[in-house]
């Protein structure tokens, strides 16, 4: 018999798709055609145990960098004009459209201000006004998109805070709510994220500490306990022994969290 | 729910977000077979990034006559192709720094550092990339050999004998391995 029929036979009685009869039909024909039995059974076995090789869950690192990829791609897609306009009819939607619409008055009266005077000598002082309005824009935004369904605009609502000249508490307790009460382990994740570059303050610290025992994500727990470990934050350790009380949590997660305990 | 091919022809319409609906529900898959081909995780998630990317890229090439997993993995094999072709690993051999590394890698890994690092995945390692990569491609659910070969550019036939003959190897390969002492 053929080479080559012998082996499009085994890999049709490999092949998950075929029904147990003509497995069957296929398993005789092989060892009618010398196909030693032990054999087709053993590769038959090695063949199921491939579905059995294990893989690791995957890290919050995929799914950040793909929503920023895919944030930075729609911004060089899209047609700006028509998307401010969406923008502008949903955030007059919102409840801080007045704000909105005050701090856009503010720019404008800036940059006309500037525009009329023509003296160099204020023009530093204008762009600063300018900037902090810009700024006080931003955080508008901010907070409008924090409430939108969207995870990815949620997620990008806090990157943010990368552009803001300064933080105030407000945003930061924000950040804190977001970090314990939103349903998405991503954007809770990008609250962490946010919120450990601001860790020397002591209420986001203490914050990030009480939330460890607020996670049910395996993800946003391992990455409270790993900023933990990196601040070195030695009161973490009564929620982490908590933690390790209960029962259902993830065996990794618990392995990582009593080794932090023991390094800490 | 939108079928993938209806998302892609909405993706191709510039409506980008629906790209975020294929990632989430294939992201799991191809991370699988590419960890399962590379046996690195971080590795394997910017190989996922990459297929992403090439869809956005290529996303006018998709006519919508055939399955979009059947597209989306011809993507991963270019992409594994790639990968190995830089990497110069198109020859694998069983590496000891390569099992030491995974200590260094974070939980995950370490709960699969040793009973899921098997005689399997020994064996596994000792096949050369494209049979380990016919071989998993062969148990992705849903992708039958007639759409392997679209995938990888050749006949059904060739397909199946290419599968058939990484699987003997892997049995040698798996039959010479002693068992380790526990």
């Amino acid at each position: 018999m053929k080479k080559e029929i012998i082996e499009k036979w085994m890999a049709e009685f490999l092949s998950p798709d075929i029904s147990a009869d003509d497995k069957e039909e296929l398993k005789n024909r092989l060892i009618q055609a010398g196909y030693d039995k032990v054999e087709l059974e053993d590769m038959d076995k090695l063949y199921s145990m491939l579905d059995e090789i294990e893989v690791p869950e995957t890290s919050s690192k995929l799914d950040t960098d793909f929503y920023r990829s895919l944030d930075l791609h729609k911004d060089a897609y899209s047609d700006k004009s028509s998307q401010f306009g969406t923008f502008i009819n949903s955030m007059f939607r919102k409840k801080y459209a007045f704000r909105l619409a005050y701090s856009l008055t503010l720019v404008v009266f800036g940059w006309y201000l500037g525009s009329w005077s023509g003296r160099i000598d204020n023009n530093n002082v204008k762009i600063q006004s300018m900037s902090q309005e810009i700024s006080q824009m931003k955080q508008v935004m901010m907070y409008t998109m924090l409430e939108q369904p969207s995870a990815t605009k949620r997620i990008k609502a806090i990157s943010y805070t990368d552009e803001f000249e300064n933080v105030d508490d407000k945003i930061l307790n924000t950040f804190l709510d977001t970090l314990n009460n939103d349903p998405n382990p991503n954007v809770r994740l990008a609250a962490v994220e946010a919120l450990s570059r601001f860790s020397d303050i002591q209420f986001v610290r203490k914050g990030l500490v009480k939330s460890i025992l607020k996670q049910k994500s395996p993800l946003v727990q391992v990455a409270l306990i790993d900023l933990m470990l990196k601040l070195k934050e030695k009161a973490s350790k009564k929620e982490l022994s908590i933690l390790l009380e209960n029962r259902e949590l993830n065996y990794s997660v618990r392995n990582k969290t009593r080794e932090t305990i023991r390094l800490l | 729910m939108n079928t993938d091919n209806e998302l892609m022809m909405q993706l191709k319409g510039n409506d980008l977000d629906k790209l975020g609906i294929l990632f989430e529900r294939h992201k799991r898959n191809l991370f699988g077979f590419f960890f399962k081909i590379t046996y690195d995780r971080d590795v394997s998630e910017d190989m996922v990034q990459e297929v992403f990317i090439k869809i956005l890229k290529y996303k006018g090439s998709f006519r919508g006559y055939g399955k979009f997993s059947t597209w989306m993995y011809s993507i991963a094999h270019n992409v594994s192709v790639d990968h190995f072709r830089k990497q110069n690993k198109y020859v694998f051999s069983e590496d000891p720094e390569k099992f030491n590394s995974f200590e260094d890698q974070d939980h995950e890994l370490n709960t699969i550092r040793y009973e899921g690092f098997d005689m399997l995945n020994r064996a596994m390692l000792k096949l050369v990339s494209d049979k380990r990569e016919i071989l998993i491609l062969s148990k992705i659910d849903g992708l039958k050999y007639k759409e392997l070969g679209r995938i990888l550019n050749c006949s059904e036939n060739t397909v199946k004998g290419r599968v058939f003959r990484a699987l003997k190897e892997l049995k040698d390969i798996f039959s010479k391995m002693e068992v380790p002492e526990k």
